[in-house]
């Protein structure tokens, strides 16, 4: 896994994170099962573990990746400040939302009605 | 169509290609579902994945589609545009390679996407791994005025050479050709793995100089040159011993030293060159003895343009220049001499005010394929500095073409200027970035979008990555911008100097990395700056190169 992606500092909490297999589109670890319908395409739905607790958690998602729901699993730290489920890099940021330069793409698009494609 | 009744300028396929295509996207289908299935892991498929130009970027599968020498026909156009209405979000984007990106795909549509693709004679084979990459040419090939040899010929004799080549389908690293058919070189050749610059010898013959070793990247080099002049006949032996060389003694137990260029840096260039010579002077050279006979057999399978023009096409245009300043002000930016007086080569500048560098809609891309079946022999060529380009445009129509362009938002009047910003797609697509580079050339496109002001600076190259591995060139511009990570945080780092052009350069650091926001002041600094103290009709390279840095580095830092 990514260096970049793998900070975790006490007191804070994750969200789990991957790619679809079938689609590539980036999804979040929610309620629900991870070999089935737990993987949500907005990071709003994604359900936090605090960070003592990920290490754990990100081993039982293992299991969606061998039966080929996802790829790519891992944690990502959210920002501690933000109300919303916001990841504290960049990186992070612009996978939940879509490309910052175009804003009528990807999930972000969702909420202003725009994106045409994003639930294919 | 052209007098041979071929495509202009693409190679035309035959049987044998087109069931060779079949097989492939067969065969990926087959694999695809394999994985799907469970037969596969990823650690499996994906090297089979790559093969076939499928990368899994940030928000999704990236598909990257070669474009060969850069050139496509206008059905090949549309055939691109089709995939990224049907399979993309309507777009896609044009890379420093000469090939194309879709950043949408799903891997469930990949293998149907390969077949459509097939349709049109394309593929996304050698766009990816450990082989000989999409051999680059130039734009103007088989147009321009000072060219000796038309690059796309030997081009695809190099691709058909490589492809499949038992050798050098696992290579130590990815190794990149590029070749200019006029000595005036447009590719970058001496920084990519081998360049190959048509040249004449004393005498007048046409031959060949190679360069070896060059790259961007991690470790910029500049290629060494390996051979001022190469008969033709020679040329594909010649490459052999180089990549002989490179096969038997290049790092297979570092990603980061396994570059030709490492290699020659480890052996130094009279050691390496030596190599070469020697395994040149001891291989079967007549089994790779080019003869003129494939070379003229190669060329038969491009169609070639009917170049017919009215008498009087060069003083209608010079009417219409004359007519029409800022007509006039673009053809001088965005054309180039074609071979044929009555014709002239044609810019379509990728790089609109604030917008995204080498993206282009479908819609875009469909009527560019309409603009090339009227005005250029249904012929387009994409550039490495992410524009695309028309070759045989008639001199009297060029004024309706340039209209039609604006119409389309593609007559920007900028190619080589610093409006013309050549950017990777950074953090906003790319897994590997450290920082998102599209914004920043957009705030710098805005902040000189003035033309006049544009065209008052001069030519002036600024090229963008958001991460080392350099796939926007930056360390080959006036002006170069590097995306780094600080702490999580996107910093900008600048070099200056640097060019790809005859008088090849490195760009060097000029100090600490900026943010964003005081990136692109710097920018505006080192323009002031050049602007107060060129003298005469110095380029920025000119005043840089004798002023050095100092001046340049107080403009940026003396007031931070
Ligand atoms: S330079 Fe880095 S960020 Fe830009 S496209 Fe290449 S790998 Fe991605």
């Amino acid at each position: 896994m990514d260096v970049r992606n793998s900070r975790r500092q006490d007191g804070r909490s994750s969200v789990i994170t991957a790619n679809s297999l079938r689609g590539g589109q980036v999804v979040w670890l929610g309620a629900g099962d991870p070999l089935g319908d737990g993987w949500r395409e907005r990071i709003e739905q994604a359900t936090p573990v605090p960070n003592d607790a990920i290490a754990k958690a990100l081993d039982r998602a293992a299991a969606a990746e061998a039966a080929r729901v996802v790829i790519g699993i891992y944690g990502v730290e959210l920002d501690p400040d933000s109300p919303t489920p916001m990841p504290v890099t960049e990186r992070e940021r612009i996978r939940a939302a879509g490309p910052s330069v175009r804003t009528d793409l990807g999930p972000q698009a969702c909420l202003a009605g725009g994106d045409q494609g994003a639930h294919r | 169509m052209s007098g041979h009744g071929l495509p202009v300028g693409t190679y035309g396929y035959d049987a044998t290609d087109r069931a060779f295509l079949a097989d492939r996207v067969d065969e990926f289908r087959d694999q695809v579902q394999r994985r799907l299935d469970g037969a596969l892991s990823e650690d499996e498929f994906k090297p089979l994945r790559l093969m076939n130009g499928l990368y899994l970027q940030l928000h999704a599968y990236m598909l990257r589609v070669a474009i060969p020498y850069g050139t496509l026909s206008a059905i090949q156009l549309r055939g691109l545009a089709a995939v990224a209405r049907r399979h993309d979000r309507g777009y896609a984007h044009f890379t420093t390679r000469q090939n194309i990106q879709f950043n949408w795909i799903r891997l469930e549509d990949a293998a149907d996407i390969l077949a459509e693709l097939a349709v049109v004679d394309m593929h996304a084979i050698q766009t990816s791994g450990n082989c000989i990459r999409n051999v680059t040419s130039d734009e103007f090939a088989g147009a321009a005025a000072d060219e000796l040899v038309d690059p796309r010929v030997y081009a695809e004799i190099l691709r058909q050479w490589s492809t499949l080549h038992p050798e050098f389908s696992f290579l130590p690293r990815k190794f990149k050709f590029a070749i200019s058919g006029s000595p005036q070189d447009r590719v970058a050749a001496r920084f990519h793995d081998i360049g190959i610059v048509a040249r004449r010898d004393d005498a007048g013959r046409i031959g060949f100089g190679v360069h070896a070793g060059g790259g961007l990247g991690r470790t910029p080099a500049i290629g060494i040159p390996m051979r001022e002049w190469l008969p033709e006949e020679e040329l594909l032996a010649y490459m052999e011993a180089i990549l002989r060389v490179y096969n038997a003694h290049g790092r297979r137990d570092n990603a980061y030293k396994s570059r030709i260029k490492i290699l020659v840096q480890a052996l130094g260039a009279e050691a390496f060159t030596r190599a070469v010579e020697d395994e040149f002077a001891a291989m079967p050279r007549h089994r790779f003895r080019l003869e003129p006979k494939t070379v003229a057999a190669i060329a038969a399978r491009f169609g070639t343009p009917a170049l017919e023009a009215p008498a009087d096409a060069a003083a209608v245009l010079a009417a219409d220049r004359a007519a029409d300043p800022a007509f006039d002000h673009w053809v001088s930016t965005n054309t180039h001499p074609h071979r044929d007086p009555g014709h002239i080569c044609v810019v379509l500048s990728l790089k609109p005010t604030g917008g995204i560098p080498g993206d282009a809609s479908a819609a875009q891309m469909d009527a560019v394929a309409d603009l090339a079946e009227r005005y250029s022999h249904a012929e387009i060529r994409v550039s490495h500095l992410q524009n695309l380009a028309f070759g045989h445009v008639r001199r009297d129509r060029l004024r309706s073409l340039w209209q039609e362009l604006a119409a389309l938002g593609l007559a920007s009047a900028n190619a080589g200027l610093i409006g013309d910003i050549v950017c990777c797609p950074g953090l906003d697509y790319c897994t590997l970035a450290n920082a998102r580079s599209i914004p920043i050339a957009q705030r710098i496109s805005d902040r000189f979008a003035d033309a006049e002001l544009q065209r008052r600076i001069g030519p002036l190259r600024i090229n963008i990555s958001g991460c080392i591995n350099a796939c926007g060139h930056h360390h080959a511009a006036g002006i170069g911008i590097l995306g780094v990570d600080k702490k999580g945080e996107e910093f900008f780092q600048l070099t200056l100097g640097g060019t790809a052009e005859s008088d090849v350069a490195i760009g060097q650091i000029l100090g600490p990395s900026l943010p964003e926001a005081e990136a692109v002041v710097a920018i505006e600094r080192l323009v002031e700056t050049y602007l107060s103290l060129r003298t005469g009709e110095e380029r920025f390279l000119d005043t840089y190169r004798r002023l050095g840095n100092r001046p340049f580095k107080e403009a940026v830092y003396a007031a931070a």
